[in-house]
């Protein structure tokens, strides 16, 4: 979490903060930039999303770039961007990643990141760092400003589905009965039905077959 | 000296009446088909008073024989079917209930055999073989050629099928006309859509684009080709150069103006939402979007805007019906004309649309210009029509114009279908 100094030649302008859950990673990639971007430097790191969410809150370091980890323990990197994106409108988000782009790319757009790219090749995230800090986005993703106004409208405008509502359509999708469902959460199956009414307007659907359809699709990418 | 109206002669009222008849009912109107019914119950009707019953129950029986055959033009499998069943059936369940029904029974197996399939004509003829073989062979009642009945089965049955192939073969050639057709269609019309573009909207553009550098370098102090100029330079003093900003602000909107109108008659002419029809998957739906998404950034470029704009699917397109379709592709005109005639010239814009199996959502932001006190100009009436279009369909247009910046946000839910596409190129996680 210290700030990394630099004696390039080169002024270093961009404010970089890295969040992965592995300090070795957040090493190596403080390494990284370091020695192949030589315009930014680390302003701190974070072993958590709940960390890097209260230190972005806090917007007291003038980032100009956060590079986020995607597989993290317990609050995830699309989460824990989308929970950024909806309170910053300015900072850029690049998401990394040791697994398959295409695991996280569809989600990580829609939680409001700027970029996702592969952890294993050093020059393509390097020169993906560039970029995001010189105000560009990589294709496919949405400039900071566009994703702040899509998920803050989002999140007035699209129903959400309740905990409660969430629980019972996630044992639906498992294949439980409405009397079952409401066996297992100890609620009557009267309670299960009118959920569900709820869940299939919120959802725009007709059908319960549809909602779970719908529930599993999304959960699925 | 108006002419006064004619009466229409009787032979073009006989033509309108025959098209009207032909066109709204169909089943009624089957002059071969109904002449066919009409022969055979005459026939019927003729067998039972040469060979009268005395037997009450024999009468009702033919007589509901009779009625069957006369539904059957308009319920032509059920009703073949009923009387087929009632003609074998009734000599052995009612004494004096054998009239002679040959005619009516092969209208039905030539009906069936048209009606249905192959198949059903087989199993027709195979019951006939069947039926006549136990007759002559087991029974010894039969007072009919077996061999010249199988014949006339036989021949029906195949008149049924040729009939009913002969129909497809026709159809399909009318599907194959329709669709040339329309494939000739589209081709004029886009072939008009790029006469009006290359006749009109180049020089529209560069109109604008000059008018849009003059009010910049009133605004700003800029003459438009980057040198600066004062007050006392050009010799203007504040109130002219006000009054030539109004002039050149309203040439500029009237130039957007009849821009945007003239790519609306040319979406009109390119856009084909017949491919919408069925567009279980939203692929149709998804690449009207894109191309319209394309004809937009084109044309904020070629006035000079920074234009990014992306189109992401998250879970898969949804399957819009063609109104629903077409309010979000027009809706997404809409905000690309916008954008051209509110927008800060040379400025950046973003608009990103993101297509749910159940949702589309449109969100821009933009700065706006800043001679630009509210959206009341020439052509911005558009949103509130879309606003109410949304409400309709239970989804949400809002905007807003918060220091200079302009922020659109559209939410349109789309019904799910029973059963969702698999995703496309889903990837595994």
């Amino acid at each position: 979490m210290n700030p990394t100094k630099s004696a390039a030649p080169i002024p270093k302008i961009h404010r970089v903060a890295l969040v992965d859950n592995d300090p070795r990673a957040l090493e190596s990639l403080s390494l990284l930039i370091e020695a192949k971007v030589p315009t930014a430097y680390v302003v701190w790191t974070a072993t958590s999303g709940d960390e890097a969410i209260e230190r972005c809150q806090r917007n007291d370091d003038n980032l100009n770039l956060l590079v986020l980890d995607m597989s993290m323990e317990g609050l995830q990197g699309p989460a824990i961007c989308h929970r950024i994106r909806l309170m910053d409108r300015h900072l850029p988000i690049l998401g990394i990643t040791s697994f398959s782009i295409n695991s996280y790319r569809s989600r990580l757009m829609e939680a409001g990141a700027q970029g996702l790219i592969g952890k294993e090749d050093s020059d393509q995230l390097a020169k993906a760092i560039e970029r995001l800090c010189g105000g560009n986005v990589m294709e496919g993703f949405e400039p900071p400003a566009l994703a702040n106004v899509r998920i803050r409208r989002e999140e007035e405008t699209s129903p959400r589905l309740t905990v409660r509502e969430e629980q019972i359509i996630s044992l639906c999708a498992d294949g439980m009965l409405d009397r079952e469902i409401a066996e297992r959460l100890d609620i009557s199956e009267s309670t299960v039905r009118k959920h569900m009414q709820g869940i299939l307007k919120k959802l725009n659907c007709k059908t319960a077959r549809q909602a779970v359809a719908l529930w599993v699709r999304s959960h699925a990418r | 000296m108006h002419a006064e109206p004619t009466k229409p002669r009787p032979v073009s009222a006989f033509r309108s009446w025959h098209n009207h008849m032909r066109a709204d009912h169909p089943k009624l109107w089957h002059p071969i088909r109904i002449t066919i019914v009409v022969i055979t119950v005459w026939w019927i009707l003729f067998c039972l008073v040469l060979a009268p019953t005395d037997n009450p129950a024999a009468i009702v029986w033919t007589i509901i024989e009779i009625a069957v055959l006369l539904l059957s033009p308009f319920f032509p499998k059920s009703m073949s079917l009923l009387f087929l069943i009632m003609s074998q059936s009734g000599p052995w369940l009612i004494p004096g209930a054998d009239v002679n029904s040959l005619p009516g029974i092969l209208y039905t197996f030539g009906m069936l055999a048209y009606e249905t399939n192959n198949l059903v004509a087989l199993l027709l003829l195979a019951y006939s073989i069947g039926d006549q073989l136990f007759r002559q062979l087991v029974l010894g009642t039969s007072r009919s050629n077996p061999v010249a009945i199988i014949a006339m089965v036989s021949l029906v049955l195949m008149l049924g099928c040729g009939l009913r192939w002969n129909q497809a073969v026709a159809g399909s050639r009318a599907e194959a006309e329709q669709a040339k057709a329309r494939l000739r269609e589209m081709e004029s019309r886009s072939h008009i859509a790029e006469a009006i573009h290359d006749a009109v909207t180049g020089d529209l553009s560069a109109a604008a684009f000059v008018a849009q550098r003059r009010i910049d370098a009133l605004s700003g102090g800029d003459d438009g080709d980057g040198s600066a100029s004062t007050d006392g330079d050009d010799g203007k003093n504040a109130d002219e150069r006000r009054d030539e900003l109004d002039k050149w602000t309203q040439v500029n909107d009237y130039i957007l103006s009849a821009l945007t109108n003239v790519h609306r008659v040319i979406d009109e002419l390119d856009m084909d939402v017949t491919v919408l029809e069925e567009d279980a998957d939203g692929k149709a739906f998804s690449d009207l979007l894109k191309a319209t998404m394309a004809g937009g950034d084109r044309r904020l470029r070629a006035l000079g805007f920074d234009i990014t704009s992306i189109l992401h699917v998250a879970g898969g397109a949804p399957s819009a019906s063609p109104s629903l379709a077409g309010i979000a592709n027009d809706l997404l005109r809409e905000t690309y004309a916008n954008i051209a005639r509110h927008a800060q010239s040379g400025s950046k814009a973003d608009l990103s649309v993101i297509l749910k199996p159940n949702a589309v959502e449109i969100t821009q932001i933009n700065q706006a210009r800043t001679t630009e006190t509210d959206r009341t100009q020439p052509g911005g009436h558009g949103l509130a029509y879309f606003s109410k279009q949304l409400e309709s369909h239970g989804g949400k247009l809002e905007t807003t114009l918060r220091d200079g910046e302009w922020t659109l946000f559209a939410y349109l839910p789309i019904p799910v279908p029973e059963t969702l596409p698999p995703l496309a190129g889903h990837p595994e996680s």
